[in-house]
């Protein structure tokens, strides 16, 4: 089905464009029969011509369907030229032979001089035919390739609804409701042995959990803010291990202004602790290097882990999300590196230094 | 000590935890603590050394879980109230035997009840045998090959990575586990441990022999029917006709 048949409104609108068009073309036509001497009614004119050159419309937008099946960038260029200039003479000749024969039928009728503005037009109908047909096969074209072009945009537009869900899913994972049920235990031991503890730990915790809600969504924050974040989740962990858990951070060598996606480094010490501290009977340490090179920044997050241990559940999913948002954010400038020795494990991640007009953003 | 007291232990890695229950059992004059333990290894050896009434065990400990403890502890079990953050184990720990399951934050009226239970159990002469070892051999199926064996050593606590194993040798109820330098014995059966470990790695050349074919180094022959194979820490184990037929498979 030709699009334009699809809506009446469409159809129409056309219909009438191309009458009027017809009206006009038969009005030169007739002018130039009458250059020959003879008197042509304009009756006869109206009648022969509007009705067949009417039809023209149809016979050309057929090649709509040529224009699907050979793709402008796919096909070869001989090919399109030949398949097209056969199907133009196809077209068009038929068109010229429906006209001959209406010519024939009008004259049996009785019309007079229909004749002559058939046989002697012949080179101007053709030509008519040929330049009407090549015009609907641009509209043509030009149409598809902008049909293709949405299905692209919609490509684009899936790939973004990827990485938002991809980001939605890493805020979800980000309030572990492990950690939620771990911490509400320790508040509620904490209340019956040491209860003038508990009003700072909730303090940690309610600005932890409101980085991960409202920080979370935002597009770019600082490394500073994602450093924060995550010594308040460390501090909070230190309550519940102790001396078991010895954190160690080298961020002096970094910029903390630099921007950066939000909870990028909150993954890597949630997995430290998770897969680190948690299996060591004498717990453990976690060490967080930030540096800056000129165009990137390297994060590296390093845990001591007891390869006799316990397994936790859900090996590396925080990970892998994490790895799924960078990609999906910086592309392939990302690298993003684990390393498993006899007992430590180690995350480095080197990411492309977002440029300082992000960091007005980051301030608001 | 009077008839009525009940000796109890605290298990749980983290000290927050084992204050506040210590805290909450206070309210029950009846339970005596005789100690706290922070980890498994911790907890085999106060139970074998105090011989408490009742534990209250968490399951979720670095290196050997709540679990574990129990598969150490085998025959000499006391009751045990396991006391969680998680309820996903719930099934599997009354299928054990426990006394209770309490969940953490615990309930005061939840712990009263338990302790009632406790004092119930208590009075009873020893009902049922724990079946500690059906229901962790049935956890263990769902894990995958075993990839740590749990050794008790008196009151001592091995655990080895079925990757160092070089053989595991049966001698009566119990199997030999040898690993460089060192063996150990370990109260179980060949042909269970061989369902356990990873068939890709172990190999049962023997009736009462299973080896570890990286530690493999080479197959010779004495006489026309004995083989023996040579491990790379020199040892030597006999390999049986059928055995053979499987050694030559794997390789």
């Amino acid at each position: 089905m030709h699009p334009l048949f699809i809506s009446n409104r469409s159809f129409f609108s056309l219909s009438i464009l191309w009458a009027l068009l017809c009206v006009v073309l038969a009005f030169i036509l007739l002018q130039l029969a009458q250059a020959g001497g003879e008197l042509i009614h304009w009756f006869t004119a109206s009648v022969q011509l509007l009705p067949w050159y009417y039809l023209l419309l149809f016979f050309s937008i057929s090649n709509l369907y040529l224009c699907r099946r050979l793709s402008l960038d796919q096909t070869d260029i001989l090919v399109l030229i030949v398949a097209h200039g056969l199907a133009a003479l196809t077209t068009v000749g038929l068109w010229l032979l429906s006209g001959w024969g209406w010519t024939i039928l009008l004259d049996i009728i009785g019309l007079q001089n229909v004749h002559l503005l058939y046989s002697p037009l012949l080179l101007y109908h053709t030509l008519i035919g040929v330049l009407v047909y090549g015009v609907w096969l641009m509209v043509h074209y030009s149409f598809l390739t902008a049909a293709g072009d949405k299905v692209q945009n919609a490509k684009v537009l899936e790939q973004q609804l990827l990485i938002s869900s991809i980001e939605l899913q890493a805020l979800r994972a980000t309030v572990h409701p492990h950690f939620m049920y771990n911490s509400l235990n320790m508040l509620a031991n904490l209340s019956l042995s040491e209860p003038e503890k508990i009003h700072g730990i909730c303090v940690k915790m309610s600005d932890f959990l409101r980085y991960s809600v409202s920080y979370g969504k935002k597009p770019i924050v600082t490394l500073g803010d994602e450093i924060g974040h995550i010594k308040n989740y460390l501090a909070i962990e230190q309550e519940r291990f102790g001396d078991k858990l010895r954190v160690n951070y080298q961020t002096d060598a970094i910029d903390l202004e630099i921007p950066t996606l939000p909870l990028v480094l909150f993954p890597l010490v949630e997995n430290a602790i998770k897969h680190g501290i948690q299996s060591q009977l004498d717990g453990g340490y976690i060490d967080i290097a930030l540096t800056e090179g000129r165009d990137s920044i390297r994060l590296e997050v390093i845990n001591s882990f007891d390869p006799l241990g316990i397994k936790s559940q859900g090996t590396g999913h925080g990970l892998s999300t994490l790895r799924k948002r960078l990609t999906a954010n910086y592309g392939v400038a990302v690298l993003f590196t684990t390393n498993k020795a006899d007992t430590t494990f180690s995350v480095t991640i080197q990411l492309p230094k977002l440029p300082p007009a992000l960091r007005l953003e980051a301030m608001q | 000590m009077k008839e009525s007291t009940i000796s109890a232990l605290i298990i749980d890695d983290e000290s927050h935890a084992r204050v506040a229950l210590q805290h909450l059992l206070k309210d029950h004059p009846q339970i005596e603590i005789l100690a706290e333990c922070e980890n498994g290894k911790e907890a085999v050896k106060a139970v074998n050394d105090l011989n408490p009434d009742v534990i209250f065990l968490d399951i979720h400990m670095p290196k050997l879980d709540g679990f574990e403890v129990l598969e150490l502890l085998g025959d000499h079990t006391p009751l045990v109230v396991f006391v969680t953050a998680y309820d996903e184990y719930a099934i599997q720990a009354f299928k054990s035997n426990a006394v209770d399951y309490l969940l953490k934050p615990v309930s005061k009226d939840r712990l009263a009840a338990s302790v009632k239970r406790i004092e119930e159990r208590k009075g009873q002469a020893q009902t049922e045998a724990p079946k500690n070892k059906a229901v962790i051999a049935e956890m263990k199926q769902h894990q995958g090959p075993l990839r740590r064996l749990l050794i008790r050593d008196k009151d001592e606590v091995h655990v080895i990575a079925t990757s160092d194993v070089i053989a595991i040798e049966a001698a009566d109820d119990y199997v030999v586990i040898h690993i460089a330098d060192q063996s150990h014995i370990k109260q179980d059966r060949l042909s269970k441990l061989e369902e356990q470990l990873d068939s890709q790695l172990f190999c049962r050349i023997h009736r009462s022999t299973l080896i570890n074919l990286d530690f493999l180094k080479s197959i010779e022959m004495e006489g026309k029917d004995s083989r023996f194979a040579t491990m790379k820490d020199g040892s030597q184990y006999a390999i049986s006709r059928s055995g053979y037929g499987k050694l030559v498979e794997r390789l």
